[in-house]
């Protein structure tokens, strides 16, 4: 591990090649020719036709182009890539570089239009607007602003949902959206490459090494044992760091195998979420109990279809509801459009769909003028109808947070006080009349990627017990936030003090392959085989001479989907959210934000708390919209219930998907009206003072 | 352009365009590792420095402004006694900055006990609010930098 | 033809003389003041093409604060933080205002008053409070042949259409304000300004009335990407009532400014419209208030 170098950019070479990026400025296009002024010899320009063997980018069981050769499916995609002495130098020349483009017909249409290209194949058949007869669901263009195709689509039945809704007594319908999003641009990615005796040594900014090295051995023809990745420094703010380090680390290593000199790629990409619609319908008795759901889920995931698999199975993990009820039918689309591919950012939907769960309870309730935590204190409990591979709910945990959070954001009280008001309908003039509201979630988190996960590896971790008593743990995943927790994990295990234990990140030659599920799994899977390594030390112990070495993985079984929950880890949470619509500026004004949480043995509960709170705001930031943070900031509550045992758990994705059900129930407790869009700021309140309450 | 100035008590020449960013001097020209680019436009907070002694936010601040001019980083910060006080600051209150944002945060609090030796919520918040990092809440923030006014109290009282 | 990477030239005058001289041979020459503007703006750094640049921030004559028995004089190169600690008990609580909530401290140390009215995107703070104040800022010519300056009130920076003007290639040098006590001042900003200018409001008031009429009325409502919005038949209706107000009367000054704002040039969104009219009246209602205390 390259422990003193910080960041790529502190990184020094001789002869050192700047590379800067030519991307499309169009959505969808066919390249018709590349105009290259006469450059200098010191100035490189790698192309397609440049990439020694794939000219691909392998993710799972997707594949995207390095570099765009015929076709551009994005606006912003790469088609080439420059590399001069200097960053200026080659941002100039990529200025220099023209892209001529045909076939650019095919660009966005606003949702409505009709879509009538002679063209069009059967395969590629678009769902333009919602004159499909067998679509019932609003389609996704409006939000998307373009054409999108559906590419993937997966139905999840269980109980009877036709019959329960042929009896029941009412249905209520609600689409809920999370709009675009995309990540603030606050830490460039890069890698360094250099090439050395057929060699190339990698330093990346990345979360997942071992995908850097296999991309570019694919890409540049070179066995992986001669390509060796050294993680730098990195700030996964949402886990986008996943594949960007793969292509600038090909392109790089094309560059340097092309020039012989080291080359050097820093970009500050933006990540996107998938934004979704979903619409959920649910059949009610005459007692108001829900029996029924009935949801569409559409997902736009952009040109690429990245983690579209797994994508759908955390979708439905989030997007089934926590209350009591017998039947269900889940629809969930993918749909590509000609925008940027979506990736995993905050998880890869599940908080999203769970944000429409929640946000649909609350609105069940405010429909049926029930107290929204009584209801779900009488509701949530197990569906005789909920398959086993369904992730198995601790009813009686998520009920005891619940009641914790009420009681110390004395939500009885307030709700009761703001239901009144809610029921007045009084108009927001600017003065004598208030508009407060205060919404509860509750639901988990889950951490990384499900368990049948499609890469076939077998991803480990070592441990040593050396001969002098100390310990080294050797992994590929550089998170020195959660060290701290796996040296107290192994110090109580083995009885080593923590100045002994040494966690070595090493390069991709010398640690064993932690996988791509390695995200949000360091605090809860890696302690996890910390702890199974530990285990097996002890029982060699003082059978066997030391050193001990122990080596363990993730294991896939065969068929998992009907035996055990898909996912693990969990973390459970509750929140509350008060907020007061500022009736001169209409602007969503956060009162506080109060989180009862359990994540699992807590081991730093400082820093437990810290990221919770980060959480929350950067959730509350989200909701609003543009920064919504008028004047001081809210009061943010967090309580953590201690376990004793076990492991830890992520718990950062829990805070960031409830808050945004509870502050969508606040929203329309204040205003009278159902907000279900992310994000719900100011123009949005307007838009329904316009057209008047509608609840 | 040769534009020469002090990093970290250090005399460094640079050679560079006029209206190169200080961040990526600093973070492209020069042997620091503490810095990164960040946004680049004064949006994030997160690539504070003191010049002459003044927080300025490294993206904003153009090479030609730099000429003769003390630089201090937080690598250069960190070897003072002054850190010391803000380093037990962070012990009393129990909470440290995320490695994204130690740096900026910790010479920010370092400037608003520079400029004011009592300061007052408004001033510390206001000092603080250009780095966006939430990783801290308020109170804590508040608390820490009141504890580090208290330490270099006594520090001026022993010196003096 | 590719002609490489072009160096921004810089030059830096030390004296008003000289930088009067420069700007008369670089009339296109970009202006560099504080600069927080310049380096937060979408400009990609390197500049496709070499620009000059002209630094005044060695200018010692445009550094200075005086103070009359009737003005405050400020340097246009004087940073917004120097304002507020060496004016702080002089200065118009709506300026104050204005001031502090121009950005963080780091970026107050940093930008110029210069720099703030010079700015040709974005209508911000100090343009809206300076607006409402009897304020006038001196400007250098450089093609003016006598190289005399010129006093002109910043209300009038921003022309009848109420698009802002460009004061190209003219320099800011001084601005002057009045040192008039109000007896009712007002200023808030709704919304993000730079994140968000499209829905962003800026407001400032000035008023002074000897009870119960009211003698003088000023206000400006700042749309940051448009420009700075002023009606004197609006500020004439509400001088010519005596206070406190009346509430039908407020309903017709506020219905007036509503139909205003949709004829005026300024393509603003709803919301902002909204937030203008909700709190303009907000306004009116506060002096109302403090009227009667």
């Amino acid at each position: 591990m390259t422990k003193n170098i910080n960041y790529i950019s502190a990184i020094k070479r001789q002869g050192l090649l700047y590379g800067a990026i030519v991307r499309s400025d169009i959505p969808s296009g066919t390249i018709a020719s590349i105009d290259l002024p006469d450059f200098p010899k010191d100035i490189f320009i790698i192309s397609s036709k440049d990439i020694p063997c794939s000219n691909a980018v392998k993710i799972l069981n997707t594949t995207l182009p390095l570099l765009a050769s015929e076709t551009v499916n994005y606006k912003g995609q790469p088609i080439l890539a420059v590399f001069a002495p200097s960053s200026e130098a080659a941002q100039s020349a990529a200025s220099y570089i023209r892209i001529n483009y045909t076939d650019t017909e095919k660009l966005q249409l606003k949702f409505g239009q009709e879509f009538d290209d002679p063209n069009q194949t059967q395969e590629s058949s678009t769902i333009a607007s919602d004159k499909k007869p067998d679509n019932p669901a609003p389609a996704l263009d409006h939000l998307t602003k373009t054409v999108s195709t559906e590419i993937l689509k997966k139905v999840i039945t269980w109980g009877n949902p036709d019959k329960l809704f042929a009896e029941a007594d009412s249905i209520i319908e609600q689409t809920y959206i999370t709009g675009p999003e995309k990540s603030p641009l606050t830490a460039p990615t890069g890698t360094l490459v250099e090439y050395i005796n057929d060699k190339l040594i990698v330093h990346a900014a990345t979360q997942w090494p071992f995908h850097v090295r296999n991309v570019i051995s694919e890409v540049c023809g070179v066995p992986k044992r001669k390509v060796t990745v050294y993680q730098t420094e990195y700030h996964p703010t949402h886990d986008e760091k996943l594949i960007y380090p793969s292509i600038y680390g090909a392109l790089c290593a094309v560059a340097a195998m092309k020039t012989g000199q080291p080359t050097r790629l820093i970009c500050s990409e933006p990540s996107y979420r998938p934004e979704s619609a979903i619409t959920r319908k649910t059949a009610l008795n005459r007692d108001h109990e829900p029996l029924a759901e009935i949801i569409e889920i559409q997902v736009n995931i952009g040109a690429y279809a990245l983690f579209a698999e797994e994508m759908i199975k955390q979708i439905a993990a989030g997007a089934a509801p926590l209350y009591d009820i017998e039947g269900i039918r889940m629809t969930i689309r993918l749909l590509s459009t000609p925008t940027p591919p979506r990736h995993h950012f905050r998880g890869l939907g599940f908080s999203s769909a769970m944000y429409s769960a929640e946000a649909h309870a609350s609105h069940i309730t405010m429909l049926t003028q029930s107290n929204p935590l009584v209801w779900r204190l009488k509701h949530l409990k197990s569906s005789k109808s909920r398959p086993a591979d369904q992730t198995k709910i601790k009813y009686a945990l998520l009920k005891e947070l619940l009641e914790n959070t009420a009681q110390r954001s004395d939500f009885y009280r307030k709700h009761a006080v703001y239901e009144m008001q809610r029921q007045k309908q009084q108009n927001l003039s600017p003065f004598f009349r208030y508009a407060r509201g205060i919404g509860i979630a509750c639901g988990y988190g889950i951490s990384g990627f499900s368990r049948v996960f499609s890469e076939e590896k077998k991803h480990a971790i070592t441990v040593i017990l050396e001969a002098n008593n100390a310990v080294t743990v050797s992994l590929s995943i550089f998170e020195p936030e959660a060290e701290k927790i796996w040296k107290i994990i192994i110090s109580e295990a083995l009885g080593v003090d923590t100045s002994h234990i040494t966690i070595e990140y090493g390069d991709t030659a010398h640690v064993p392959d932690t996988g791509p599920d390695v995200l949000r799994r360091e605090i809860h899977h890696i302690s996890n085989l910390i702890d199974k390594c530990c285990d097996s030390i002890k029982s060699q112990r003082f059978i066997k001479p030391l050193p001990i070495k122990v080596k363990r993985g993730f294991k896939l079984p065969g068929n998992l989907e009907t035996k055990r929950q898909l996912f693990s880890g969990l973390s459970w949470g509750s929140v509350i959210v008060e907020l007061e619509i500022d009736t001169i500026t209409l602007e969503p004004i956060i009162i506080g934000a109060w989180g009862s949480f359990e994540c699992g043995r807590i081991f730093r509960p400082e820093k437990l708390a810290s990221a919770l709170t980060k959480s929350l705001h950067e959730g509350i930031d989200r909701c609003g919209g543009a920064q919504v943070r008028s004047g001081s900031q809210p009061v943010i509550d967090v309580f953590i219930k201690e376990v004793d045992t076990g492991l830890p758990t992520s718990a950062t994705e829990t805070a960031y998907g409830l808050i945004a059900a509870a502050y969508t129930a606040a929203v329309s407790q204040a205003l009278n009206n159902q907000a279900a869009s992310l994000p719900f700021g100011s123009g949005d309140i307007l838009k329904i003072l316009e057209h008047g309450s509608k609840m | 352009m040769k534009i020469s100035c002090k990093i970290n008590g250090k005399t460094t020449v640079f050679n560079t365009y006029a209206d190169k960013p200080l961040v990526l001097l600093l973070v492209e020209d020069s042997e620091l590792t503490s810095l990164s680019p960040g946004c680049g436009k004064g949006s994030c907070g997160n690539c504070v420095v003191l010049l002459d002694n003044h927080p300025v936010l490294a993206c904003m601040v153009p090479a030609f402004k730099i000429r003769d001019k003390e630089i201090t980083t937080y690598e250069g910060y960190a070897k003072t006694r002054f850190y010391n006080d803000v380093a037990r600051g962070y012990e009393e209150a129990g909470v440290k900055p995320c490695s994204y944002c130690m740096a900026s945060k910790t010479l920010l609090i370092e400037s608003v006990i520079h400029e004011n030796s009592a300061p007052e919520v408004d001033d510390i918040l206001d000092m603080l609010s250009i780095n966006k990092c939430s990783c801290i809440d308020e109170k804590d923030l508040v608390k820490i930098v009141e504890t580090a006014v208290k330490y270099r109290r006594r520090r001026r009282v022993r010196r003096s | 033809m590719y002609e490489g990477v072009k160096a921004a030239a810089v030059y830096n005058p030390s004296s008003l003389t000289e930088l009067t001289l420069l700007r008369s041979r670089l009339p296109q020459a970009l202006l560099w003041a504080g600069g927080t503007a310049i380096m937060s703006s979408i400009r990609v750094y390197p500049a496709s093409d070499g620009i000059d640049i002209i630094f005044l921030g060695n200018v010692q004559e445009l550094k200075k604060i005086s103070r009359s028995e009737r003005y405050l004089e400020i340097g246009s190169q004087v940073s917004i933080e120097q304002i507020l600690k060496v004016g702080q008990h002089i200065l118009h609580p709506v300026f104050a205002r204005a001031c502090r909530e121009s950005g963080s401290y780091v970026i107050r140390s940093q930008a110029t008053i210069g720099g703030a009215l010079g700015i040709d995107t974005l209508s911000l703070n100090v343009q809206t409070a300076l607006s409402v104040l009897d304020s006038q800022v001196e400007i250098r010519n450089p093609e003016n042949k006598k190289n005399r300056s010129q006093w002109i009130p910043v209300r009038r920076m921003f022309s009848r259409n109420r698009e802002r003007n460009t004061l190209q290639p003219a320099i800011i040098t001084k601005v002057r304000i009045l040192l008039e006590e109000g007896d009712f001042e007002f200023f808030k900003t709704v919304g993000e300004p730079y994140l968000a200018p499209e829905e962003a409001v800026i407001i400032s008031v000035f008023a002074k009335y000897n009870l119960p009429a009211i003698s003088e009325y000023r206000f400006a409502i700042s749309f940051p990407l448009y420009g700075i919005f002023r009606s004197r038949e609006i500020e004439t209706a509400v001088s010519s009532n005596d206070l406190p107000l009346d509430q039908r009367d407020v309903i017709r000054i506020i219905r007036s400014l509503r139909e205003d704002l949709q004829e005026s040039t300024f393509t603003i969104s709803p919301l902002q419209q909204e937030r203008a009219c909700r709190v303009f009246e907000y306004a009116l209602h506060h002096m109302n208030s403090q009227s009667i205390k």
